[in-house]
């Protein structure tokens, strides 16, 4: 009897713990973590499919056998799959990132979110194609057909997150414009001397040029990224990033001087 | 003073009557230990329950006071309009705060999701001496 009720004790004590905890990480589940853990959990799959394709290509070549040959041929096709199915669960998240994020005029999200949706269907049909194809031959120049696909893919990959990059920094100056309204009205009828509120009123200016000057890195960002759709061999995401980077500065800087002035 | 002075008291009567309850006695002594033992057990066991059963009530109490505060939105903590449109110092700086993350995630440097690292080139070259892998 004392038995089954100190069992039954350390059971609930267990449970009890357990139970909260799962409770609070249940809170932390988006559809962008859910497709991204799918991702990163596909990538892991793919890694250990070329191991073996590289382990099983290893023995055909150096034993030279039908049975090698066979082996390697179904290595071969199980990372190409695994590949194919990387890259579309890749798209996948991006496609969830563009659809979330704020700060993404709804033309350009809707011209690259159809970019991806052909990317996709060329992958798929690839797959099809892989999934039936038991021979070297075929499988290599379906192997071959792939690697073409990479410039476009790529391409596509970099104005995706050009854009997303873009839209973070557009995010970032909605909220900078918003704080900047409340601190415009807080600074005129906060009960301080006129020494205190010039000063604050100096950095609330300080807030305004930001602004403008944020505005002005948004639109040269997204003149680059326009010119970027027109040509695939320079989808020009690090340009954009670069471009970026003066605008992050400046709104760092704005973050520093808004903390000064609640002070 | 009454017991002392009854002839009776010394009788063989009432002698034979404290040796039969002496007998009595040490019949009883020799059932005690027999008949004491049993409720010591259960008492015991009573003890480890009801200790067990604190134990179990401490935790819940403990786990239920370590557990976090679910953020309850104050809804008199603002002004009313009626007052004055300023916000309040403390909406003053959820706002910076939430600035101040928003910025941190717009880094243009910081990429959580690159392009995925696979290789195009896989395919089953001719066995040769140099694999084409």
């Amino acid at each position: 009897m004392f038995k089954k009720l100190s069992a039954l004790f350390f059971a609930f004590v267990v449970f009890f713990s357990l139970g909260a905890r799962f409770s609070y990480a249940q809170d932390t589940t988006t559809p962008i973590t859910t497709q991204e853990a799918k991702y990163r959990g596909l990538l892991d799959d793919y890694r250990k499919a070329q191991d073996q394709f590289i382990v099983s290509a290893g023995q055909y070549y150096n034993l030279q056998t039908l049975a090698a040959q066979e082996d390697a041929v179904r290595a071969l096709r199980s990372v190409m799959l695994t590949r194919d199915d990387v890259v579309i669960a890749y798209f996948d998240l991006l496609e969830l990132e563009i659809n979330t994020v704020p700060g993404i005029e709804l033309s350009r999200k809707g011209q690259l979110t159809s970019q991806i949706d052909i990317q996709k269907d060329q992958l798929k049909s690839h797959r099809a194609r892989v999934e039936i194809t038991t021979d070297r031959i075929n499988l290599n120049l379906e192997a071959s057909g792939f690697s073409q696909l990479e410039a476009q893919l790529e391409a596509t990959s970099d104005r995706s997150l050009s854009l997303l990059k873009i839209a973070g920094i557009q995010a970032a100056l909605d909220q900078l414009v918003l704080t900047k309204s409340q601190l415009d009205s807080f600074v005129a009828s906060a009960p301080i001397s006129e020494t205190v509120r010039g000063e604050k009123q100096r950095g609330l200016d300080e807030m305004g040029r930001s602004v403008e000057s944020i505005k002005l890195v948004i639109s040269k960002a997204l003149t680059r990224y326009d010119e970027s759709l027109r040509s695939i061999s320079n989808p020009g995401f690090s340009e954009v990033r670069s471009i970026l980077n003066p605008g992050f500065a400046t709104l760092t800087q704005a973050v520093q001087f808004a903390r000064e002035i609640i002070q | 003073m009454n017991n002392t002075n009854n002839p009776d008291w010394f009788s063989e009567e009432s002698l034979m009557g404290t040796e039969m309850s002496e007998a009595q006695e040490q019949e009883e002594f020799a059932v005690k230990p027999e008949t004491t033992a049993i409720p010591k057990k259960s008492n015991s066991k009573k003890l480890l329950l009801v200790a067990a059963l604190v134990v179990t009530v401490l935790l819940i109490i403990t786990s239920v006071l370590i557990q976090p505060k679910k953020k309850t939105v104050s809804v008199g903590a603002t002004p009313t309009p009626e007052v004055s449109n300023i916000p309040a110092p403390e909406g003053i700086t959820k706002t910076v705060d939430e600035l101040e993350k928003d910025v941190k995630a717009s880094d243009p440097d910081a990429n959580n999701i690159p392009f995925p690292p696979i290789d195009f080139t896989l395919h089953l070259a001719s066995p040769s001496p140099t694999p084409g892998f």
